[in-house]
């Protein structure tokens, strides 16, 4: 009986659970202070959710094609690093940007290879570039720092319409892109398939490694992006801006649903759970939480929101 | 003898060796330094930590698994037992509460794993979180050190004279893990169950229990990692276990486990964990710049799981005897 009555529920909504979750957090926060509804604390959440916005729809893609993209973090970081660089050494900003987003593209691909053509795991492969690319960042600047100071980062990061500003419209405007190649070009079908049956694909006559290839670059042209975004609110190059980055996009992805086994998942659901993830961290600091109970509380409420959606889809299944 | 020979060549710990045994050549031949018998026992004596770390996690990569919260259970433990090894708690008693909270958080994966039936990538993501997060609470931003020397013994002690006590606490947990994975029939379960899931549940193996002992002894040795990081450097604190990170998995695939799951074992993940700090050592040694050593580590993981996937997926099409198409990925899921 009891059964019965939660798949009529997840029929009539066939949301995912990640969204209950989702509203049953901003609901408790809310309930312990008023002031976190405000629209002031809602704008800083979609701007500090941003960048992780972006990132994880560049590893959605590339967990749907059963692979973990782990440089994306040190590809931030590099990319605030050398683009400030550039800036310094006169090459102007627009340029630089153009630079970096090869570069990180360029590494994209490299990570496709070796996953695709050398038939490397994944997660090892990304692992040994993310150390290459540490490496390179910190001997950029000897570990330290650079700044530059100039109008563009400011109009970027302050720029508003209704105020909500630029970064967020931008994760918005790639959050199009990504849906629409996943849902309606032939290379998103092929990262569906490359997830649900990779046999079948290359015997169907589609070229996997050329899919697989695709799908690295468009993550590190992303990271590219979240990384230009980085280093505009902060007007400086990190060497290490983007350190874990690169897990947390994948437990967002994962939190919203996308399985790393099956082909299976979208990019929409990809959005609610990095907010989980930004709801969380913005929560526990407008209650008030001190730093030191954080992490802890963070693992609970990421781990409960994953068995919830297991067993979620589990009874979903059965039925 | 030729099937000795078969057996050797099919063996991934072999071409481990080897490419072991090329580095030591190549270190010898870059520095006079490295040659020396006190240099080799530093080189085993980092690498004894690393090992333990690593031992039980290739049993859950063997189960096609992964599980990364090792680094963060060697530092809760590591904390731990410094609270209560400062607070008067025997040593002995201190080491078994060590282990059996190893044993704790490993019973959690394995029940998140086999019984919720998370990919053991996020659970382990999330309970990685939540140990770390313990480690920071109890230890509050503090550092703890000097600890009795009846602890301290185990990370800095020496054995019969000459042989430090870590080394043979490595040793040990090696020939445990041996036993355990190769001769045992848990052992094969877990094997069974990193070739083909499905297969060994229809084959009646216990793959719920194959995957909690799995993340038991990944869990419990990463304790007592911790415990013999917090004795070697005779001080603990809650970030302790980050500057292992991924190493551990890198240790572990460079010995020839596969991340596919079905392959692989201790005596690889020894010569992993080895090659691992023979590398940092020669660099040191060479005065190589701490901003530059990750790159070189870096390069060396993918060129040597490069060669490793490379000859693996040879041997698999010799081996069916029929030529399956190259660009035909088996990529089997269990990764995360």
């Amino acid at each position: 009986m009891n059964k019965q009555l939660s798949i009529k529920k997840w029929k009539i909504f066939k949301l995912p659970p990640v969204i209950y979750m989702l509203l049953c957090l901003v609901i408790i926060f809310s309930i312990a202070t008023p002031q976190y509804l405000s629209f002031q604390n809602i704008k800083n959440i979609l701007m500090q959710s941003s960048t992780l916005m972006i990132l994880a729809f560049g590893q959605t893609l590339v967990v749907l094609t059963q692979g973990t993209d782990l440089s994306i973090g040190a590809q931030v970081s590099m990319v605030t690093v050398a683009w400030i660089t550039l800036a310094r050494k006169g090459v102007p900003l627009p340029v630089g940007a153009i630079i970096v987003l090869l570069l990180t593209s360029c590494v994209g691909i490299i990570n496709g290879l070796l996953v695709a053509k050398g038939k490397m795991p994944p997660f090892i492969a990304t692992f040994g570039m993310q150390n290459v690319i540490n490496s390179f960042t910190l001997l950029l600047t000897a570990g330290a720092a650079v700044t530059y100071s100039s109008n563009i980062f400011l109009i970027i990061t302050e720029s508003s319409l209704f105020g909500i500003k630029a970064p967020v419209f931008i994760a918005a405007g790639i959050f199009a892109v990504t849906w629409v190649i996943l849902n309606r070009t032939k290379f998103g079908m092929g990262i569906f398939g490359l997830g649900g049956n990779p046999e079948a694909l290359a015997l169907a006559g589609v070229n996997t490694v050329k899919v697989t290839v695709k799908a690295y670059a468009y993550a590190g042209l992303l990271a590219g992006v979240a990384g230009l975004l980085t280093a505009c609110r902060v007007e400086s190059g990190q060497p290490t801006a983007g350190a874990g980055l690169e897990f947390e996009s994948i437990a967002a992805t994962l939190l919203g649903g996308t399985s790393m086994r099956e082909g299976r998942g979208n990019v929409t659901n990809t959005i609610f759970g990095v907010l989980l993830l930004s709801v969380v961290r913005n929560g526990l600091n407008v209650v008030g939480i001190t730093a030191v109970y954080q992490s802890a509380i963070i693992g609970i409420i990421m781990l409960s929101a994953i068995i919830i959606d297991s067993l979620a889809r589990q009874s979903q299944e059965r039925n | 003898m030729s099937h000795l020979l078969e057996k050797t060549k099919e063996s991934r710990a072999f071409y481990s060796f080897l490419g072991l045994i090329i580095l030591v050549i190549i270190c010898s031949l870059t520095s006079s330094d490295f040659s020396k018998i006190e240099n080799y026992i530093t080189i085993f004596r980092q690498a004894s930590v690393l090992l333990v770390l690593s031992a039980g996690l290739t049993a859950v990569l063997i189960l096609g698994g992964i599980d990364l919260s090792v680094g963060a259970t060697a530092a809760l433990v590591g904390c731990t037992c410094a609270l209560l090894l400062k607070a008067g708690v025997p040593t002995w008693a201190v080491i078994t509460i060590g282990l059996c909270m190893g044993a704790v958080i490993g019973t959690l994966n394995g029940f998140l794993v086999s019984i919720i039936r998370l990919p053991a990538f996020v659970a382990t993501y999330a309970t990685n979180w939540i140990v770390k997060g313990l480690a920071i609470v109890i230890m509050n931003g503090q550092i703890i050190f000097n600890l009795p020397e009846s602890f301290t013994f185990i990370g800095t002690g020496y054995l019969f004279g000459q042989m430090p006590v870590l080394i043979v606490i490595a040793l040990v947990v090696v020939s445990i893990c041996y036993v355990l994975y190769q001769k045992t029939t848990i052992g094969r379960d877990i094997f069974s169950c990193g070739s083909n899931l499905e297969a060994a549940r229809y084959s009646g193996i216990r793959v719920k229990r194959a995957q909690f002992v799995a993340f038991i002894m990944s869990s419990m040795f990463a304790g007592l990692a911790g415990l013999l990081m917090t004795a070697r450097l005779n001080a603990a604190e809650a970030s302790m276990g980050d500057s292992y990170g991924l190493n551990t998995v890198a240790a572990v695939v460079i010995g020839g486990t596969s991340m596919l799951g079905g392959e692989g074992g201790i005596i690889g993940t020894m010569i992993g964990s080895i090659m691992l700090m023979l590398i940092t050592n020669i660099m040191n040694l060479l005065g190589i710049s701490s901003f530059a050593q990750p790159m070189i580590i870096g390069l060396v993981i993918i060129v040597m799981v490069f060669f490793d996937s490379i000859s693996r997926d040879e041997r698999k099409t010799v081996r069916r005897g029929v030529a399956i198409p190259m660009n035909v990925q088996k990529r089997k899921d269990d990764i995360g």
